[in-house]
């Protein structure tokens, strides 16, 4: 039978959730400009409201009310096609994110998550490896030199980094047993020694340096941009975009650097999880119990969350005014020939080190 | 699990109602003013020479393959990887024989030097001007069919 | 009841998107359909109960499979042909037939003789990890097997590349 209050639930659950990344992503276009005015001594956009906080409203309306120009010779079908197919897959990779311990409420259990997939973080690699053609098809659609090339460079390097992202991934499952994310951000509650909270960074130094690395890769963040490097591709796959289409890449970027972060946090960082937080309240070895109602365990689950995937987002920009970009055969280089070997070698230590039951 | 999957479903409902309502909203407020010059596709103010679809260099393709055969390499590890602590000592030295496998496999791509983006240094530097980086635009004598 | 409607809604969306990829005229689109064929394929086997299977479907069919079709299409300057479908001849259309026919007969006699293997447990079935523990038990040496004809792959591969960038 249905539960129509649960089915209720978790449609607004939905809602809120995307809405709240949209809004993330506004404010994330806004951040990036601020941060990168603060680090080169400028000021930034600062006129649209109290410390230019009302810009993203602006540049939304901009993009709905700018002219929509689809070249002549380009392929209309699949022109328009192509911004659908990147924004779509990148709000849907958050699905499987959670982002809160479940919930019990009169006698149903609550997910803080949209979907709780037994596939889990396959679902983000399947999702996510159709976004690509999104950009694959952009480029090639818009029968331009600059936007096909763009395209290409982000293909072959996201199936270059898919292959390094997955052995570090591998890492973790090994270690937590599960594809589910909910269930890897539980068991980094577990102790260590009785001690140390058995985060991700700490059992997978290794598999976190090759995550982090391929992760920037595959959301094209500096410094391995160079499917819209600037300075010889105009603007890359979207050079001949324009408006509310080119606006939709712009946001499906964003949004997918959001999940990159959640899933940093939630693979290495303990995703929701407080050091000694449970469901009960703190309990610490050796000191006792802090008892807490549930909801306020929830909030500060919640915050946590939002804490570290803010601090993520806010290190991708930092990242962004600190490296210069690759250059392609080093970009190529790097994925095939250092990380993926370093992968292999994550895979075999973490089997030795759990055979031989130190973690 | 169809339960856990509608979720997924009514998120894309979602995505898929903000997509068409944007676009929507979009169509009906923009101006629209086309000519010819202004669809003409972008060359840095030039017209533009040829198609913009041209034959690129095959290490595109090289990679895609590659991609396809480590990709179906990794899609084995995750079930081993998610039994590996209950299956024990056997399941380790199964991996490591199917890892040293495709090792050599790895191996010998990367002696044909199939990995490496420019291919033959040496070579390169002799006869600079003959020899096309792919990843860079096209030269208009091997790039352009049309 | 209602995961039965959705069967055969995507079987007959599977059929309408397998045969544009073949007879469509433009590559491109001939290959989005088949990618979108993928894609149903997968919801299919998240239907059957089998997320894994469903998973594994995109990430390789449509992540790295498509890819490559793409690149080819792209790489060959394939698209010459805009619109419109591709003409076949009766014969080939018959040949396809009579495949077809082949297949459905060796399926009907495979299906006595196919059994579950022992061990097999319905619960979780299709999970990663029943998978992985029938592979680690049950089917310790066709796994191995497996990773050498991904090896036969990989030469087979970067042979067929070289004869290409000679020619």
């Amino acid at each position: 039978m249905v539960d129509y209050i649960t089915v209720a639930i978790y449609t607004v659950m939905s809602v809120v959730v995307f809405v709240l990344i949209l809004t993330t992503v506004a404010f994330l276009t806004l951040a990036e400009r601020r941060i990168s005015a603060f680090m080169q001594d400028r000021l930034g956009p600062n006129r649209v409201g109290p410390w230019g906080l009302f810009q993203p409203v602006a540049d939304g309306i901009k993009f709905i009310m700018k002219e929509d120009i689809t070249p002549l010779e380009a392929n209309k079908l699949l022109y328009t096609l192509a911004p659908i197919l990147t924004i779509i897959p990148a709000m849907l990779t958050f699905a499987v994110v959670p982002f809160g311990h479940d919930l019990f409420l009169h006698g149903r259990v609550i997910n803080l998550q949209i979907a709780n997939l037994n596939v889990g973080i396959l679902y983000v690699f399947a999702i996510a490896s159709m976004g690509i053609f999104g950009i694959i098809i952009g480029g090639w659609a818009s029968n331009n030199k600059y936007s096909l090339l763009g395209g290409l460079r982000s293909a072959s390097q996201f199936i270059s980094y898919e292959i390094s992202m997955g052995l570090a991934v591998i890492g973790i499952l090994m270690v937590y047993g599960s594809l589910k994310l909910n269930d890897i951000a539980l068991y980094q509650g577990s102790l260590w020694f009785n001690t140390i909270p058995k985060w991700g960074i700490l059992v997978q130094p290794l598999g976190f340096i090759i995550f982090l690395v391929s992760v920037f890769a595959e959301t094209n963040r500096v410094p391995f941009d160079l499917p819209e490097a600037e300075s010889e591709l105009v603007g890359g796959y979207h050079t001949e975009y324009s408006s509310m289409k080119f606006a939709f890449f712009f946001m499906g970027e964003y949004a997918n650097m959001i999940t990159a972060s959640a899933l940093i946090a939630t693979l290495y960082f303990g995703g929701w999880q407080v050091p000694y937080l449970h469901n009960i309240g703190f309990i610490i070895p050796k000191f006792g119990i802090v008892h807490m109602q549930q909801w306020l365990v929830a909030i500060i689950e919640v915050l946590s969350f939002v804490i570290k995937v803010g601090f993520f987002l806010f290190f991708f920009l930092w990242v962004r005014w600190t490296l210069p970009r690759f250059r392609f055969d080093q970009l190529t280089a790097l994925g095939w020939k250092v990380l993926i070997p370093l992968g292999i070698l994550n895979i075999v230590i973490t089997g030795a080190l759990i055979m031989l039951r130190i973690i | 699990m169809m339960i856990d999957f509608s979720s997924v479903f009514m998120f894309l409902a979602v995505g898929v109602i903000f997509v068409a309502v944007t676009m929507l909203l979009a169509r009906l407020i923009r101006p629209a003013d086309p000519n010819v010059v202004k669809m003409s596709n972008y060359e840095c103010g030039e017209d533009p020479i040829g198609s913009g679809w041209f034959t690129f260099n095959v290490r595109f393709y090289i990679i895609a393959l590659i991609f396809v055969i480590f990709d179906v390499e990794a899609v084995f590890l995750f079930p081993w990887a998610l039994v590996f602590k209950s299956i024990g000592w056997i399941a380790f030295w199964d991996m490591l024989v199917f890892i040293v496998i495709l090792l050599v496999g790895f191996a010998y791509v990367w002696n044909m030097g199939d990995l490496d983006w420019i291919k033959d240094l040496d070579n390169l530097k002799e006869n600079e001007e003959d020899t096309v980086i792919s990843g860079t635009m096209p030269n208009t004598t091997s790039g352009q069919v049309h | 009841m209602i995961s039965n409607v959705l069967l055969y809604i995507t079987a007959v969306l599977l059929v309408i998107t397998y045969l544009y990829a073949v007879i469509a005229g433009n590559p491109v689109y001939s290959a989005l359909s088949m990618g979108a064929a993928f894609f149903l394929t997968s919801f299919l086997f998240v239907l059957l109960g089998a997320p894994f299977l469903a998973a594994v479907q995109v990430i390789i069919y449509v992540g790295a499979m498509l890819v490559m079709f793409l690149f080819i299409i792209m790489m060959f300057d394939l698209n010459k042909t805009s619109t419109g479908t591709v003409r076949y001849k009766p014969s080939t259309i018959f040949s396809y037939f009579l495949i077809m026919v082949v297949l459905l007969i060796a399926f009907f006699m495979a299906k006595g003789v196919l059994k579950m293997p022992e061990g097999f447990t319905i619960v979780g079935f299709g999970s990663a990890e029943n998978i992985g523990f029938n592979l680690m038990r049950y089917y310790l040496l066709p796994f191995e097997l497996a990773s050498f004809i991904l090896l036969v792959g990989v030469f087979g591969a970067i042979t067929f590349i070289k004869k290409r960038d000679k020619e």
